[in-house]
């Protein structure tokens, strides 16, 4: 199972990654991890089973919620879509993560 | 936030259906991932196994996914409950034996506290208790305070007038006295408990009356009579029928009618915890009640209790510093004109303190609290112990469900989930036993409270349960169910899946590491029972010395006659010859053998003292006690006389004043020598000038005031010579004090219709003063039988379980031709090691807390080394018991069985 080319998630990620992910559309979670995966050039792995735990606690704090609906192969599925709250939060984990990115990066760049 | 709430609540109460969607969502989630598993030609088994793998334990992701729903406190701990009560109905051996031995371990501890929140920590039932201070001299200055003590510490009344005129640290003062009324209109005494109080007692106070109204400022003047009195609340429904309309109600009290104008509200017991009243009268009354004495302007006279309440704003040290500032100018104006002039310098220097009395008055509080906490800790140790036994018997348990709990970890719960279920175990017998226990503990603390009272003086003490009982049942609950479960379940998850299931693994062995910890409970056991055991023998030991202590005179076949006669007061002469004649009487009747009147009873708790100094001796400041008797007082007590002569009808107040002394007396005062003839001075008291008393017989030692006393230099003077008083005590010597009680009556009334009586046994009226004594004695020697015993059981239990391991083992050095008594040995050594262990630590341990039982020990000292080697080698002995019938079991144990089972 294991991937070389594959990146654990740094703690914390992994929300802001869902929230991006179901801020495009309404997505049910198998498809969450695929498109993670996908968009990733499947650089990032993320662990199956830690998604649910994730998604339901983004649910709880009101961040996404959730509606029952039919998957593609008509089978009833629950999708997840961002609330303005989870949009809010979002833009500002964003925006912290590039801030974050771009420091450690100058950092590293040092000649 | 309110989505979050909302949330929460749907995932508790819509359970079901939340759990039935998480089923669906993971299902969904795998069937995906095995259908694109196929779609890229995987076979159907592969796909699903792949998919199941990459997606990990998918019981974890639920446990986990509910965590994220935020459930964990409310939701699991109900389904850990409900998991506990399912396990625990499964073995109820188990169970009832956790449940029973806990229940009567926190009723006992809780019922202690109880006593002892009721005693010593609850604040008194009256508006803003935290205000109330009580105005007293300090100890020092009541040691040189002259006068009549009525009780202890006490002010005169000139000086409450005084102080209460002047004060203006307290927004209200009040003054009171307790005493004995009498309410029998003739004859035969029925005592009530009396309140002398002040007008503003119940004021200050701030109770509000049951009934009609209670005293005010405006009864308690002087010259008023006998305006009324207030009853309390209990003497209200006992003696009155509870009955609202008081109108023209009377009481007689001590031969006087009054009038009852109020009943106090239910639970108002005065101020004095412990104790409760049955009927008040205001000050002003005693004039009109004891016309005798003046007690009203008496300044040498001390029987009041003088309190205030705190002008808001004011604290303690402020009011301290006020009471000290007015305090010369009251003692200056207090002064009697007959106090002792060597004494008026010390008197002039007194000075009023204050201290925060919120939490009542109370003598017991000073007799009990440290045996109550004794007790309480000895409770503590008890329920420590057969929680170590609990948890021992949870091991073992454990020991049993390690490949149940295993798998489940294996399957992927979470450890904590796994301690948060067999805490759950824990947690139930726990709060079962403290809310068992709890009312165990009523009962139990009502008994203690009986033990401990006597019939002539019950103790009253409100044992209501309060936030602090609560809390400490709560707290006790909580503590037994953390020990109980918490040790055996980190245990118990703490090992990893593949040590229990592996292969090669025996699936219930248990590690060495719950092993040692059992071997470590037994030994804190030993160690535990051994502290309660030398405390126990200390108490027993203590208890008999106090029985066997010589008293110096005969306790048994003594009769006391209290008696007195109602005012208006007959002459001396004519008081003299009731006296006489009554005497006369009582010496014909059958069976009476010996006749004495007396000032006070021996071993009866009173004293009176002064400074004595031999004729031509210089004036030192050596105190000597006294009592007056009656000619005849020594034959009826069987104290010996060792020189000189008795007193005689002779010795009146127109004869030379005499004395006999005790050996005491010749030892401090004589150094030693026949001190007969020799004379000596008692000084100065407020009603006789300094006086030349000659010594005219010597007698053997005898207690005075109480047990627990060094011989004292006691003079015996004649009551013949002194000031007649209107009661005397008689001591009745007779073969059968029981048979004689009616005939005494017939007597006592026969010489005057009038006289008030009340009899009592000079010897239950000794042993009454043992009760605190008797009382730990008796708990004590419970607490430590009941520690030997469960020590023995958990010994029994842990080297039950050593040769069960070891069975194996036996077996097979039996058949390589070791004897059964080799084998015996063995078990013994091993056995021995822990009860060594323990028999140390506790030897250690006893040596440290054994020294705060010190102040409550008779002629014993709390290291006695015969009491620790008794408590040592009774150990020892049950120590061996317990070990032998498993020492037995495994001499018994048959090779050719053992060898085969495995």
């Amino acid at each position: 199972m294991a991937d070389d080319r594959a990146l654990d998630l740094p703690q914390g990620t992994l929300d802001l990654l869902i929230l991006k992910t179901v801020a495009l559309q309404p997505q049910h979670g198998w498809a969450v991890s695929q498109r993670i995966q996908l968009i990733s050039s499947d650089v990032l792995r993320v662990q199956q089973g830690s998604l649910y735990p994730a998604l339901h606690r983004l649910e709880r704090r009101g961040w996404i919620k959730a509606t029952w609906g039919a998957s593609e192969n008509n089978r009833r599925a629950k999708y997840y879509e961002i609330t303005s709250k989870g949009r809010a939060q979002l833009d500002a984990q964003a925006d912290a993560w590039r801030r974050l990115t771009l420091a450690v990066g100058q950092v590293l760049d040092l000649t | 936030m309110l989505s979050d709430l909302r949330y929460r609540l749907r995932a508790i109460f819509r359970r079901a259906a939340v759990e039935r969607e998480l089923d669906e969502e993971l299902q969904f989630h795998l069937d995906r991932y095995v259908e694109a598993e196929k779609r890229s030609g995987v076979p159907h088994g592969e796909a699903v196994r792949r998919a199941r793998l990459v997606f990990g334990g998918v019981d974890r992701a639920k446990e986990e996914s509910r965590d994220g729903r935020g459930l964990f406190l409310l939701d699991t701990s109900l389904r850990d409950l409900r998991q506990g009560a399912r396990t625990l109905a499964r073995s109820p051996g188990f169970t009832v034996v956790a449940m029973l031995s806990l229940t009567l371990g926190i009723g006992a501890n809780t019922a202690m506290f109880q006593l002892l929140n009721a005693l010593a920590l609850r604040p008194l039932p009256v508006a803003h208790p935290e205000a109330l201070v009580e105005i007293r001299l300090p100890d020092e200055d009541l040691d040189r305070a002259r006068g009549g003590f009525a009780r202890y510490p006490a002010l005169t009344h000139p000086i409450w007038e005084h102080f209460r005129d002047r004060q203006e640290a307290f927004s209200q003062v009040f003054a009171w006295a307790d005493d004995a009324f009498n309410l029998a209109p003739s004859g035969e005494v029925r005592l009530a408990r009396g309140l002398w109080v002040s007008g503003d007692f119940f004021t200050a106070l701030g109770v509000t009356p049951a009934a009609g109204r209670l005293l005010s400022p405006s009864d308690d003047r002087r010259g008023c009579g006998l305006p009324g009195a207030v009853v309390s609340y209990d003497f209200w429904q006992r003696e009155l029928g509870g009955d609202p309309s008081l109108a023209g109600r009377k009481l007689t009290v001590n031969s006087h009618r009054v009038e009852v104008i109020g009943v106090a509200p239910e639970g108002f017991f005065g101020v004095k915890v412990g104790q409760t009243f049955d009927v008040a009268v205001p000050l002003c009354s005693i004039a009109t009640m004891r016309p005798q004495v003046n007690m009203l302007d008496s300044g040498t006279t001390w029987w009041l209790t003088v309190m205030g309440r705190l002008k808001p704003g004011w604290a303690a040290e402020r009011a301290d510093a006020h009471t000290r500032a007015i305090s010369p100018s009251i003692f200056s104006a207090t002064l009697a004109p007959n106090y002792p002039a060597v004494s008026v310098a010390s008197y002039r220097a007194f000075q009023l303190t204050t201290r925060l009395a919120g939490g009542g008055i109370s003598t017991l509080r000073e007799t009990y609290t440290r045996p109550l906490r004794l007790l309480l800790a000895m409770t503590g140790a008890v329920l420590l112990m057969a929680c170590a036994n609990l948890t021992n018997l949870m091991l073992a348990r454990g020991a049993v469900r390690h490949r149940e709990l295993a798998l489940r970890l294996a399957l992927g719960a979470s450890r904590g989930r796994l301690v948060s279920e067999l805490l759950s175990e824990s947690l139930i017998i726990a709060i079962g036993s403290a809310v068992a226990g709890a009312f165990l503990a009523s009962t139990l603390s009502r008994m203690l409270m009986t033990l401990l009272g006597t019939s002539a003086n019950p103790i009253v003490l409100s044992l209501d349960t309060d936030w602090r009982v609560l809390a400490f049942t709560a707290s006790t609950s909580v503590a037994t169910c953390l020990i109980l479960g918490l040790m055996p379940a980190l245990r118990v998850s703490r090992r990893s899946p593949g040590e229990v299931i592996g292969p090669g693994s025996r699936g219930a062995s248990p590690d060495h590491e719950s092993v040692r910890l059992r071997r470590s409970l037994v030994v804190a056991q030993v160690a535990l029972s051994l502290v309660l055991l030398v405390g126990a023998l200390l108490f027993v030991r203590s208890f008999r010395n106090l029985l066997v202590e010589p008293l110096g005179f005969e306790r048994n076949g003594v009769l006391i006659v209290d008696a007195s006669l109602p005012p208006p007061l007959p002459a001396p002469e004519a008081l003299a010859a009731t006296k006489r004649d009554l005497m006369a009487r009582l010496r014909t009747l059958p069976t009476v053998s010996g006749v004495a009147e007396t000032s006070q009873v021996p071993a009866g708790g009173n004293t009176t003292s002064n400074t004595v100094w031999l004729d031509g001796a210089s004036r030192r400041q050596d105190q000597a006690f006294f009592s007056w008797i009656s000619p005849g007082y020594f034959a009826t007590l069987e104290i010996p006389r060792v020189a000189g002569r008795d007193l005689q009808d002779s010795d009146t107040a127109a004869a030379p004043m005499v004395a006999v002394v005790n050996e005491s007396f010749a030892r401090t005062f004589a150094n030693g020598a026949n001190p007969v003839g020799r004379r000596f001075w008692i000084e100065a008291t407020p009603s006789r000038p300094e006086t030349l008393y000659e010594i005219v017989g010597l007698v053997r030692d005898a207690k005075y005031q109480q047990l627990r006393e060094a011989p004292k230099p006691v003079a015996f003077l004649s009551l013949a010579q002194r000031e007649p008083r209107p009661g005397a005590l008689f001591l009745v010597r007779a073969s059968s004090v029981e048979a004689v009680v009616p005939m005494v009556r017939q007597a006592l009334l026969a010489v005057n219709p009038n006289l008030r009586f009340v009899f009592r046994v000079l010897d239950s009226q000794i042993r009454d003063t043992l009760r605190r004594d008797r009382v730990m004695a008796m708990l004590s020697a419970l607490f430590g039988l009941l520690a030997g015993v469960i020590a023995a059981i958990g010994l029994h239990g842990v080297v039950s379980y050593m040769v069960e391991r070891r069975r194996r083992e036996i077996g097979i050095r039996l058949a390589l031709g070791a004897t059964r008594s080799t084998i015996v040995a063995d078990v013994f050594r091993e056995s021995g090691r822990l009860v060594a262990a323990g028999l140390a630590a506790g030897i250690l341990a006893s040596l440290v807390l054994t020294r705060s039982a010190a102040t409550l020990l008779f002629e014993l000292t709390p290291h006695d080394p015969a009491t620790l080697a008794m408590a040592v080698g009774g150990l020892a002995v049950v120590a061996g018991l317990a070990s032998y019938l498993p020492a037995r079991r495994a001499a018994h144990v048959d090779p050719a069985v053992t060898l085969k089972d495995e």
